[in-house]
């Protein structure tokens, strides 16, 4: 996936919902964020605060579903609501509190979801 | 709308298997017993069961058979709500994860015996017991009013039928009459509930009676959101609600149910429905499992577990934990940490270190909804706050519908979370 379309990608996550608060910035990571191998079984205890409010039968109400998106996009979403470069004030925060491995773990969890 | 068809017969095979078997089953598994099927509770049933695969036997112990979520129902004095999209059953949990789902009182505990009695005289015991039984009213906390008096000046601090009642009896004042909130101190539980329910009676009021007045008589100088509220107060509802805060006598409050009179530092108002929120407790099963510290029952941030048992968890309102709001969210967040603490106690599996969130979101009028939340870490002295964020006065309307279509969204997401 080339680094457009991956900013593409990771715009769109989570955009349905947040139109009012999106803000589309150029981003870049590093391919050793990239690179991380997400801990399965890790990312499924993180995911369960995600899934408060991201529906775990994926259903978009309000607050869209993540499940089955690529890792890639996932990583991107997160690590730009973490530098701010998209403006949710909760995404910011939870993925504000999150390390990289952490987000590998997420993106890997979520993205072996149907 | 929540309760079907479909999932009233799965809830009426719950009952019916329950009754049949009173004590638990002779499975040779681990057994986790569950007192309370609100957020925290139902949610720790449902990860427990969900993730241990069969491995452990989860019993949830809930008197109601709906359960009628407290977050939203102020929406549904509003008028954006109605009563059945806030109600919830237990079949799913039943039925979907095998939970032993029981409708009785939980009414003793012996933590040495590890044995929980049910209102209906059966017995289950436990490896790992959980209480998350909400709140209770402190007596005495207002002058004049008592459980007695919840029909003349309902608390409708616990959703359904005190909602409805309250909901009725704003209906019913007279035009131009005058209702009066008796507010809580601190700590409570959901911290921006009492303002988001003026929000919404005034809502109301404004539609169907404007000349309406809202007298709030409070016993703390300050509160959550206030910044917000008071905004919003202004721009929607201006001259409906007074607010008396600590500083002007709002904490020195006595209530007549017989005559409807609030007085407010000494000046007695005559009033044609009254909100009466008093000072909290943890759920009484608490107290009666030797687990409480004054009002509430303290416990462990890295699992749950309760400082004075520690085969026994206490989640959302009744716990003491720390920085934590008492909220249906904390309560959510800290049942996956307890259940993921629990199985790997009794199961072997994985655990991790604590992690824990909260969002509460408040409707201010119609789309102009409000958010304050954190995140949270388990230390050794309590849950601590790491990072947080509130909205901010003068957003723009598009900001404010957005935060209300995250707020639905929430609604749908954690029930699903907590009832499957």
């Amino acid at each position: 996936m080339s680094l457009q379309s991956n900013l593409i990608a990771s715009v769109f996550l989570f955009g349905t919902a947040l139109n009012a608060e999106q803000a589309i910035e150029k981003f870049t990571l590093s391919p050793s964020i990239l690179e991380i191998q997400g801990d399965l079984a890790y990312g499924e205890y993180l995911a369960s605060d995600c899934q408060t409010c991201h529906r775990a039968d994926n259903s978009n109400q309000g607050i869209p579903g993540i499940n089955g998106r690529e890792i890639t996009e996932i990583v991107y979403a997160l690590h730009e609501y973490k530098n701010k470069y998209r403006k949710n004030q909760v995404m910011q925060m939870m993925a504000g509190g999150l390390g990289d491995e952490e987000i590998a773990a997420l993106a890997s969890y979520f993205a072996s979801l149907q | 709308m929540s309760i079907n068809r479909r999932s009233f017969i799965q809830t009426a095979a719950a009952v019916t298997a329950s009754l049949a078997t009173p004590m638990v089953m002779a499975s040779g598994k681990p057994r986790v017993v569950v007192v309370g099927g609100g957020a925290g509770g139902a949610t720790v049933a449902r990860y427990i069961a969900k993730d241990s695969k069969g491995a452990i036997d989860v019993t949830l112990v809930e008197p109601s058979r709906t359960y009628y979520t407290c977050f939203f129902s102020n929406l549904y004095l509003g008028g954006f709500r109605d009563l059945g999209s806030i109600a919830h059953s237990y079949g799913n949990l039943a039925s979907e994860y095998g939970i032993n789902v029981v409708h009785d009182w939980a009414v003793d505990i012996d933590g040495g015996s590890k044995t929980v009695s049910l209102a209906g005289g059966g017995t289950l015991n436990y490896d790992r017991l959980v209480l998350s039984p909400g709140i209770d009213f402190v007596d005495g906390a207002v002058d004049g009013w008592d459980l007695n008096a919840q029909n003349k000046m309902p608390h409708a601090y616990k959703a359904g039928s005190q909602t409805e009642l309250l909901k009725a009896q704003l209906a019913s004042m007279p035009e131009g009459g005058v209702f009066a909130m008796v507010a809580p101190p601190n700590p409570y539980r959901c911290p921006p509930g009492p303002y988001e329910r003026i929000s919404m009676i005034a809502h109301m009021l404004k539609k169907s009676n404007p000349t309406a007045k809202i007298i709030v008589a409070d016993p703390k100088p300050k509160f959550s959101k206030m910044g917000l509220f008071q905004e919003g107060w202004a721009n929607h509802y201006d001259g409906m609600v007074d607010w008396i805060g600590s500083e002007f006598g709002g904490g020195n409050v006595s209530v007549n149910p017989e005559a409807m009179t609030v007085s407010i530092d000494g000046e007695e108002t005559k009033v044609d429905a009254c909100n009466v929120i008093p000072a909290m407790k943890a759920g009484r099963i608490c107290e009666m499992a030797g687990i409480t510290d004054g009002n509430w029952a303290p416990v462990s941030a890295h699992d749950m577990s309760s400082k004075v048992d520690s085969n026994i968890h206490v989640l959302g309102d009744a716990s003491a934990q720390g920085d934590m709001p008492k909220s249906g969210f904390s309560a959510n967040s800290q049942a996956k940490v307890a259940a993921m603490a629990i199985r790997g106690a009794l199961t072997g599996s994985k655990v991790f270190p604590a992690k824990f969130s909260n969002t509460c979101w408040s409707l201010v009028d119609t789309n102009n909804g409000v958010k304050v939340g954190a995140t949270y870490k388990a230390t050794d002295e309590k849950i601590a706050k790491v990072d947080g964020f509130i909205s901010k006065t003068g957003e723009t309307a598009d900001v404010r519908k957005a935060t209300y279509e995250e707020s639905v969204g929430w609604y749908a997401g954690i029930t699903a979370d907590m009832f499957g």
